[in-house]
């Protein structure tokens, strides 16, 4: 017996135990660590995000984290329309842009927006009527046009911002596709 | 055949921008190379097809078609494929449905880049160790086992 792996097999130790014996198959990442990252968010305080916590999503690097917010006001700020228009139609949609909201907010560090639709989400999933999440949707409302606001003001110059290199767009896509909602 | 983890190719099938982004942005930082990105569950097969990536980060709530649905048919199509479930949600038994047809994990949204990575790891071993990608002899080991 050359070595040993205890069953049921973690995928992990098992390609640990195989790195071991043959070790060009290996792979060269460094581990993850659950640290804080190094972010330097300081100059950077957005009215309803938790910069920190978003910065730390796309590990610190400050240019792209704004690109995403620039991409989230984009993307999102007719949410609260959206949903009030698709409730009288369907309501798995609005459920729906509900949801990718309470997911992309949580990214950014939207924390208070994210916890907002989260709720708006479980309410229709539960069937509760139009009139009675208007008050919901109010407060979502204006949650989404204080952070768009918020958002605008602390991005730089529409000239001067651009991608870092080696960011989403810097490789090229082999097929290219419409944005969801 | 020899094959590092940065040789392996990604697809990520989400139909929210900023999430596709910021999932290729950890990817990126960690050397892992994604081939190509869908917002939606037929653009996601058809890249499937035809970039036959070896690990594939798949939403769920696609706005053309179940996450679930896409997985079992890339399990079918390539039963060696990785398929990394994302989504905003852990009910139980979405998590259980994923398990069963093949999924290799669960990405719960926000995610943060060590469960990301971590995630992605685990694929990746698997990946290497049961891909049929290890076929060259077992030499010496390079340190004494544990």
């Amino acid at each position: 017996m050359n070595d040993h792996l205890a069953k049921p097999v973690n995928p992990a130790k098992l390609y640990r135990v195989i790195g071991r014996w043959c070790p060009q198959h290996v792979c060269e990442e460094a581990p993850v660590e659950d640290a804080p990252l190094p972010v330097d968010e300081a100059d950077l305080a957005i009215e309803g995000l938790d910069v920190r916590d978003g910065l730390s999503r796309t590990l610190g690097n400050r240019d792209f984290y704004l690109q995403m917010l620039a991409r989230f006001r984009d993307g999102q700020r007719d949410t609260v329309a959206n949903i009030r228009g698709a409730l009288a139609s369907d309501r798995v949609v609005a459920e729906r842009f509900a949801h990718t909201l309470k997911g992309v907010a949580g990214l950014v560090g939207a924390k208070a927006m994210q916890e907002l639709s989260g709720r708006i989400e479980a309410a229709i999933r539960n069937g509760m009527a139009p009139e009675a999440l208007q008050p919901l949707l109010q407060e979502l409302d204006a949650q989404m046009q204080s952070l768009c606001k918020a958002i605008g003001n602390a991005l730089p110059p529409a000239a001067g911002f651009r991608l870092p290199e080696n960011s989403s767009r810097a490789i090229a896509h082999p097929f290219s596709d419409d944005e969801g909602p | 055949m020899t094959m590092q983890a940065s040789e392996l190719s990604f697809l990520i099938i989400d139909d929210n921008d900023v999430s596709r982004s910021m999932m290729r942005h950890v990817l990126n930082s960690h050397k892992y190379r994604v081939a190509g990105e869908a917002a939606s569950a037929q653009v996601g097969l058809d890249m499937f097809e035809k970039l036959e990536p070896a690990i594939v980060c798949l939403d769920i709530g696609l706005p053309d078609r179940s996450g679930l649905e896409v997985l079992k048919r890339m399990k079918e199509l390539d039963p060696k494929a990785e398929v990394l479930m994302v989504t905003g949600s852990n009910d139980r038994n979405t998590v259980m449905e994923a398990v069963q047809n093949g999924a290799a994990g669960y990405i719960v949204k926000p995610f943060n880049p060590a469960t990301l990575l971590r995630t992605v790891e685990q694929a990746v071993a698997k990946r290497l160790a049961t891909g049929g990608l290890l076929t060259t002899p077992v030499a010496k080991p390079v340190d004494k086992p544990e």
